[in-house]
């Protein structure tokens, strides 16, 4: 008699790979009042908080607006937006260079474009 | 059809990004790009609102993609008009607006699933929230006409709203796609608004 595998709910689903997903955060501190962040990776829900961490401690109570160059941050949604607005709300003004196409429809889409120093 | 399941956990919205990556990698980038902001939002709600593993779906034909993002938890997606302060309440918004259509539906065995839809190959332009069309070209603005819904096999009868004139035309343009589609959420709300719509 042919017996089928017994098939385990859980089987088919994926487990958390050891994918890079961190964000690096480096900055240029010519001026500590003006920081440059830039950003690389992808900006989501699993990255955020240590991306916001790791942002924080370049920030000081002295910083009036943070610039943040994305030209090597590959993704980011609505996760990485919360962090901007947040940001934004504690320094300042946050303005962001080398924005992407799908990162700067995102924008456009929130009405965030003018918030973020982008030429409408 | 592909299915796949993903685990509770914050690194499993990247994981559906790559998993839907690969069903669209013969897409143009920039849809690509769209589609892949728009699972990870879905995924995020699955993750943040509902607190579930869930479930992604992509549907495929030569003219459209669908994807539909399904888990077991409570709560529904919100359309929400945050004010440049807030920092959270875009996802659908985002959803909203890259999108040809979204929705939500209930099944005993899959659950919640949200969805979207979208032509492939269509030119997509972005509009602003307050409905100014930032690109003149083919954006269309698509309006369900009250009285009109969507359920298995039926063809849609959209209003499409040319930005140029400004003057609402009938078009049936569901129709030609949406014969013998096969869905894997039943459609039970539909939900796709011009921007300049929204009730803040």
């Amino acid at each position: 008699m042919l017996r089928l595998p017994e098939i385990s709910p859980q089987r088919d689903v994926v487990p958390v790979v050891a994918h890079d997903q961190s964000v690096t955060v480096t900055a240029t501190l010519d001026d500590p009042l003006t920081p440059i962040i830039h950003l690389a990776g992808e900006l989501d829900l699993a990255s955020v908080e240590s991306t916001q961490a790791d942002i924080a401690t370049y920030l000081s109570d002295e910083s009036v607006r943070v610039t943040f160059d994305l030209q090597d941050l590959t993704f980011m949604d609505s996760s990485g937006i919360a962090m901007l607005v947040q940001i934004s709300n504690d320094v300042g003004q946050v303005t962001l260079i080398n924005v992407s196409p799908i990162v700067r429809r995102v924008l456009e889409v929130t009405g965030l474009v003018q918030h973020f120093g982008l030429d409408p | 059809m592909a299915r796949q399941s993903f685990e509770c956990s914050e690194e499993s919205v990247g994981a559906a990004r790559r998993f839907v990556a690969d069903q669209i990698s013969d897409v143009a980038l920039a849809l690509q790009d769209a589609v892949l902001v728009m699972v990870s939002e879905l995924s995020t709600n699955a993750l943040v609102h509902a607190a579930a593993a869930f479930v992604v779906t992509v549907n495929r034909t030569d003219h459209e993609l669908f994807v539909c993002v399904s888990d077991q938890g409570e709560g529904r997606p919100e359309l929400r008009a945050p004010d440049a302060s807030q920092p959270h309440g875009r996802g659908m918004r985002i959803v909203d607006a890259l999108s040809d259509e979204w929705g939500v539906s209930s099944d005993a065995d899959t659950g919640k699933s949200v969805w979207f839809r979208l032509a492939v190959g269509a030119v997509l332009t972005a509009a602003s929230p307050e409905g100014r069309t930032t690109e003149p070209v083919d954006e269309t603005l698509w309006v369900r006409e009250a009285g009109t819904s969507s359920t298995h096999g039926s063809v849609p009868v959209t209003r499409v709203r040319e930005p140029d004139s400004g003057k609402p035309t009938n078009h049936y343009r569901g129709a030609r796609h949406s014969k013998g589609r096969t869905r894997s959420c039943p459609l039970v709300s539909i939900r796709r608004r011009a921007p300049e719509r929204l009730t803040r």
